[in-house]
């Protein structure tokens, strides 16, 4: 473990359980569709610099996937971090720069 | 102890709970005092005794014009008695001093085993020293909000499996970058190789250590357990970010690559099938359920 070598080093890690729990899994391949998705657009060459804004809207369609099969409790988009339905994406993702 | 001769025990009276001044007494026996509290638990006293009559000398006075030793042969009391009394005294006060250090002693031992489960508690309520505190609370919509600085951290996926457990399990996609503040979902998948059902539980680790405090999972697949039918593939998302907190920290000023390593174990059955514990990160057994805090895997 971390017993001689942490001697120095006052912080220990300790894994910690997730905000909202574990997700049920995806025993039959519902969402998949939407996961290839986002995949493809994570491996583009754009999202070397950072996940592109669309790319997390299509996160953003995987969990809503999730949320309408009910293997993810339904939850406001800013709760999680995600752009709003309402406005206006492109404007909304405040990560628009260089 | 030194005989004290009686004719210098001129000055110094017996009273009951009133005593003379210290520059009045002889040294030796400064301390004597007949209050009954101090005397009293030590030995039994018959009524005539010569420390009955000693405690029980009603006070006539400060000042006496009559020689003690006077008094002294009135009373049947002799110098013999007064150091044997004042003996008692002196052992009865060593065994008070013995008893308050001895109780010293106990309290710090037990203090010091108390100091790790009170420590332990400590930092969970505080998130002192780097641990992590496992509150809702800690990720609220404004924690959310990507920094408005260019800051990049690279997050690589690395995946294990333990040995017991016939599974394939890897990381989709090798890395992502975010921001501090910036939501992020990544994906493994797991494959069941066996031609049973198992039952797997997951763990995590965040390298290097100290951005573990600001790694926050929303949502993930790890700590419960995950059941695949023989020969099933799934997929096992990860919604996580990184706390803004960690673009202020200046000690993880120097960090830009954190790799995240899920492991997956097999949760242990008994001979009929039933699962009854739960391993945790470094493989022992733990009874019951889920650990929620384990150690770490050792990288």
């Amino acid at each position: 473990m971390s017993f001689g070598g942490a001697s120095g080093n006052a912080k220990v890690f300790r894994p910690t359980p997730p905000d909202r729990g574990s997700f049920p899994l995806d025993h039959d391949g519902e969402c998949q569709a939407h996961m290839q998705v986002y995949l493809d657009c994570l491996r583009s060459s754009r999202s070397r610099e950072r996940v592109p804004a669309d790319c997390r809207l299509l996160a953003k369609e995987y969990l809503s996937c999730r949320m309408e099969r009910g293997l993810m409790l339904k939850d406001e988009w800013i709760n999680l971090g995600l752009p709003d339905d309402k406005k206006d994406s492109r404007a909304d993702v405040p990560d628009n720069r260089s | 102890m030194p005989r004290i001769p009686v004719s210098q025990i001129h000055s110094y009276r017996i009273s009951a709970g009133r005593s003379v001044s210290v520059r009045q007494r002889p040294c030796a026996l400064r301390h004597l005092s007949t209050s009954p509290i101090a005397s009293a638990p030590e030995h039994p006293t018959t009524k005539d005794s010569p420390r009955a009559t000693m405690l029980n000398t009603p006070a006539s006075g400060i000042y006496s014009n009559i020689p003690l030793t006077k008094r002294m042969k009135e009373l049947g009391i002799t110098v013999g008695d007064l150091q044997r009394e004042h003996a008692r005294r002196e052992q009865l006060k060593n065994r008070t001093s013995g008893y308050y250090a001895l109780s010293l002693l106990v309290g710090t031992l037990a203090l010091s085993y108390a100091a790790v489960p009170f420590y332990r508690l400590l930092c969970q309520k505080t998130g002192w020293a780097g641990t992590p505190i496992v509150e809702s609370s800690k990720i609220t919509p404004d924690r959310l909000i990507p920094v408005d600085s260019n800051r990049k951290i690279i997050v690589r996926f690395e995946s294990d499996v333990s040995r017991s457990l016939p599974w394939k399990f890897e990381p989709l996609q090798r890395q992502v970058t975010v921001t501090p503040g910036e939501t992020a979902l990544a994906f493994f998948k797991a494959t069941n190789l066996s031609n049973q059902d198992i039952i797997g539980v997951a763990t995590y680790n965040v390298t290097p250590d100290q951005v573990a405090p600001y790694f926050s999972k929303i949502q993930c697949f790890c700590f419960e357990q995950q059941q695949l039918r023989a020969g099933e593939q799934v997929d096992m998302p990860v919604f996580f970010f990184i706390d803004p907190d960690f673009d202020i920290d200046p000690q993880m000023k120097h960090i830009h690559e954190v790799v995240l390593n899920y492991t997956f174990f097999k949760a242990k059955t008994n001979a009929s099938g039933q699962y009854l514990t739960v391993p945790d990160a470094a493989g022992n057994e733990i009874a019951g359920q889920i650990p929620i805090a384990v150690s770490t895997t050792g990288t």
